[in-house]
């Protein structure tokens, strides 16, 4: 599991981490954050890192009200919980789903096709805070090292299933990913502007024994 | 020739206009091109300033690799948009590109037959200055 520590300096500035995906069959608990000093927060989880921007500096209060209101959603039980997939074995002709706090990406490759369609979905959870559509700036992908066409970014309801398709992808390539979800979020009373960061990496593994194929 | 990318992007942004159904946008702004729609759609696009260079060595190789993702990522924002398959009726044609003659052709279509194209785009119109 790879850990992040982010503090905060700015007084109206909260960043808050939720555990982020993994495969669908592993287990892991939900993400944390701590409150380090003034309306600095950190938290310990994987991969997706959720950044929130209030619009005024808070009370001790409101900090009182935000921070119980993200501990809730970040005790979440994710379902299967997961860390992001970080240059894990993806086989061919299966669905992943690595789900967190924060929502949940999955990926899948025909055998021997040359495309892999991937979503993500924000979960209910962190939807529940989020007062805006959300904007994705598209996803920003590398194949085999080698930097492709960022794609399309994309302004939707926040439930909506973001998609798209690493193209072209091929059996064995490694693929990295990056992406951005941009909101606004009421969280206690407090609102601001939220980013919220997805990134992982594979192998979008071929199958060439189906004995040999990972679940 | 070195193509001027901004340019290429304001073309290829009145070649796609002319052939996506009634309701739906596209324009070029900010080294991208954008979609809207009247209806059922929030904005999209193609990022084109930030991706030329990632389809290859050449400009060429550029021109063509954008303007397949382009067609790519429109036909996906249409039919969303609509909630029909585009263009086309059934089976979603492969979005397609070549440069001859001088120029970049860019349609949609499979086993060599066109179901909807742009008119070409000649290179001299692309070149920086």
């Amino acid at each position: 599991m790879i850990h992040k520590r982010i503090a905060c300096l700015l007084s109206c500035v909260f960043v808050v981490l939720f555990g982020a995906a993994v495969p669908a069959l592993a287990a892991s608990g939900p993400g944390q954050y701590t409150q380090v000093s003034g309306n600095a927060v950190t938290l310990d989880v994987p991969d997706a890192v959720l950044t929130v921007h209030f619009d005024k500096p808070m009370s001790a209060a409101a900090t009182a009200r935000a921070e119980s209101e993200l501990a809730r959603l970040a005790a979440v039980p994710a379902i299967p919980s997961a860390h992001g997939p970080k240059g894990a074995f993806l086989y061919c002709d299966h669905l992943y789903r690595f789900t967190d706090a924060d929502g949940s990406y999955t990926f899948q490759h025909k055998c021997g096709g040359t495309t892999g369609p991937w979503g993500y979905q924000l979960s209910k959870g962190l939807c529940s805070i989020v007062i805006s559509d959300v904007h994705e700036h598209g996803m920003a992908w590398h194949r085999n090292g080698k930097r492709q066409g960022t794609q399309s970014p994309h302004t939707k309801f926040c439930r909506y299933q973001f998609h798209g398709n690493y193209n072209p992808d091929h059996d064995y390539d490694f693929i990295s990913y990056s992406d951005t979800f941009t909101f606004r979020v009421d969280v206690g009373g407090e609102t601001g502007n939220a980013d919220l960061v997805i990134s992982g990496s594979f192998t979008s593994a071929g199958c060439q024994n189906r004995i040999a194929c990972g679940p | 020739m070195t193509v001027d990318v901004d340019r290429f992007t304001r073309v290829l942004a009145q070649r796609l206009a002319a052939i996506v159904p009634a309701g739906i946008h596209v324009e070029a702004g900010d080294g991208m091109l954008r979609y809207s729609a009247d209806e059922h759609a929030g904005p999209s696009g193609t990022h084109m300033r930030d991706n030329f260079g990632v389809y290859g060595e050449t400009d060429e190789d550029n021109l063509v690799g954008l303007a397949v993702q382009a067609l790519d990522e429109l036909q996906d924002y249409v039919s969303e948009a609509t909630r029909d398959p585009w263009p086309g009726a059934t089976r979603q044609p492969r979005p397609r590109a070549e440069i001859r003659d001088g120029a970049l052709y860019a349609w949609y279509g499979d086993d060599g037959a066109t179901v909807l194209g742009c008119a070409p785009i000649p290179l001299a119109d692309l070149a920086g200055r």
